[in-house]
């Protein structure tokens, strides 16, 4: 059977649970060798390397937390040793910390908009130049960053630092697309909408799949599909985009064209 | 092996050559019945037919011009009556005339309206009655980075038509969603079919492509099948939480004119 992505190198940041754990099976499945990244939740992390290895695939778990410089520096060190070689990375690994323009007390919304911004976008940073590295050299790299829907504007209550850390995002993929194009390597993003994860709250989910025109909220695999498509050849002509995969939400904030 | 579109039928309007043709042979071998719709080349249709059944796929072509409703309806038909239902329609049928807009023809702006927009309403109209009644449906349509804002000279009123599909997806995927209906629209930019490719040496082919590879991140020209795998991709049950998104094939252009966020 053709997999499609037989043969290649991943790492997946934040990849012992959710929508990271989610794309780390899928790429096993499809063929490629995964180095599943965690932070904190190494039972999680174990669970995620048995699980790829009872389906015959290939994977390494790999602690590093992606706002060190140094622990980003070992982990892609790591892999290649490993492997020999890194072929897709995707930038999964992310916090949510709810704050409130108005609401939240001063100091603790500029702690969150600080720690924010060293994992979700300086953890972005990291990953990228130092894998980015090894992709220049083979003339071949696909970059996933998984952004959120949060970053191009929606109407949603709680998650402005968080947003404004995805549009970063945002505009460093198209940015790096840029840059990166003429080694063969494609950058592109993901804007997931709410998907059911331990990260998303109740209320939050039924909020977004009442403002969902499918009427549902995502689902993990429905991300990790997307990643696929991305990682795998099917999208070799596609660079610099942010494909949004949110249901068909009804509550984007207004914005020029 | 695992067939992505196995036991789904597509409609591919304009399949007959480009882009629709190669829409359709990556349908059949993923698994798709598919309706070949052309309207003036009926051999390379039957080409296209021919390729799928030596694949080992199912197709049948229609003749149909897609600016005209009473044909849109018939062809649709023609789609349920052979294979019994439909899941998967990909408006690509357009025609696009090239000029500026001091000089073009009223006739030419007229017939890109009635083809690209008028032509795509009507397919998604008659496409959707059977979509809503079975609760599921895959619209694709195919629009153009022009419509987005390139900066290229002689493809302004072009890019109007496909700004308005652009729209038309946004909008339809909200009308149509609680239907289980997903629209979304794949924006190519340049890739050098059999229209481009009339009429030039190969040594003018190679100079525009040159030039063209500058202004692209990649370095390199599309072909149909770039295309084509993102087609597949919005037609199957792996984008199903993608709706109302237009996605750019471009390479990576460096061009667009100035826009807002």
């Amino acid at each position: 059977m053709a997999r499609r992505l037989d043969g290649k190198v991943a790492i997946v940041t934040g990849s012992s649970r959710g929508i990271g754990r989610a794309i780390a099976l899928e790429f096993a499945r499809e063929g490629a060798k995964v180095c599943v990244n965690y932070a904190r939740s190494e039972d999680k992390a174990r669970q995620v390397v048995e699980e790829i290895k009872s389906l015959g695939g290939e994977a390494l778990m790999i602690r590093a937390d992606v706002s060190k410089l140094d622990d980003v520096k070992q982990l892609v060190k790591s892999v290649i040793d490993r492997f020999g070689r890194i072929d897709i990375l995707v930038n999964n690994a992310a916090i949510m910390l709810r704050g409130d323009f108005l609401e939240t007390e001063d100091e603790e919304f500029y702690r969150i908009l600080d720690r924010m911004w060293e994992v979700n976008v300086k953890g972005v940073v990291y990953c990228c130049k130092e894998v980015a590295k090894y992709m220049i050299r083979n003339r071949y790299g696909k970059i996933i960053n998984i952004a959120s829907n949060a970053g191009i504007g929606t109407a949603f209550p709680g998650t402005t630092p968080y947003a404004m850390t995805k549009a970063a995002v945002i505009i460093l993929t198209r940015r790096l697309a840029f840059e990166l194009g003429p080694y063969g390597i494609n950058v592109n993003a993901i804007a997931p909408g709410m998907v059911l994860t331990d990260m998303a709250t109740p209320e939050g989910i039924e909020l977004a799949r009442k403002r969902s025109v499918l009427g549902r909220v995502g689902k993990p695999e429905d991300i990790a599909r997307l990643a696929v498509f991305l990682a795998s050849d099917d999208s070799s002509y596609l660079t610099g985009q942010v494909i949004v995969a949110d249901g068909g939400r009804i509550d984007y904030l207004t914005h020029s064209l | 092996m695992s067939c992505r579109l196995n036991g789904k039928v597509a409609l591919v309007t304009g399949s007959s050559r480009g882009i629709g043709r190669s829409i359709a042979i990556m349908f059949a071998r993923e698994g798709c019945k598919v309706c070949v719709n052309y309207v003036g080349s009926e051999d390379k249709a039957r080409a296209v037919v021919e390729e799928i059944a030596a694949n080992g796929g199912e197709a049948i072509m229609v003749k149909a011009d897609v600016s005209r409703p009473d044909e849109v309806r018939r062809l649709v038909e023609t789609v349920v009556n052979t294979f019994g239902t439909i899941d998967i329609l990909v408006n690509n049928a357009a025609v696009m005339y090239y000029g500026s807009i001091m000089d073009m023809r009223d006739e030419e702006l007229d017939r890109m309206w009635e083809v690209n927009v008028k032509g795509v309403i009507y397919c998604c109209r008659e496409a959707a009655r059977y979509m809503i009644e079975k609760r599921y449906g895959k619209i694709v349509n195919v629009v153009s980075t022009a419509a987005i804002g390139t900066a290229s000279h002689g493809t302004t009123l072009y890019a109007l038509t496909k700004a308005a599909v652009i729209i038309l997806t946004r909008r339809l995927a909200f009308e149509l969603g609680p239907y289980g209906i997903n629209v979304n629209a794949i924006a190519p930019s340049f890739v050098p079919t059999d229209m481009f490719l009339q009429g030039k040496t190969k040594e003018e082919v190679e100079a525009i492509l040159e030039k063209r590879k500058e202004t692209v991140s990649l370095k390199r020209i599309a072909t149909p099948e770039d295309i084509a795998k993102v087609a597949v991709f919005l037609a199957s049950d792996e984008s199903s939480y993608i709706t109302g998104q237009v996605i750019v094939i471009d390479g990576g252009r460096i061009d667009y004119l100035t826009h807002s966020l």
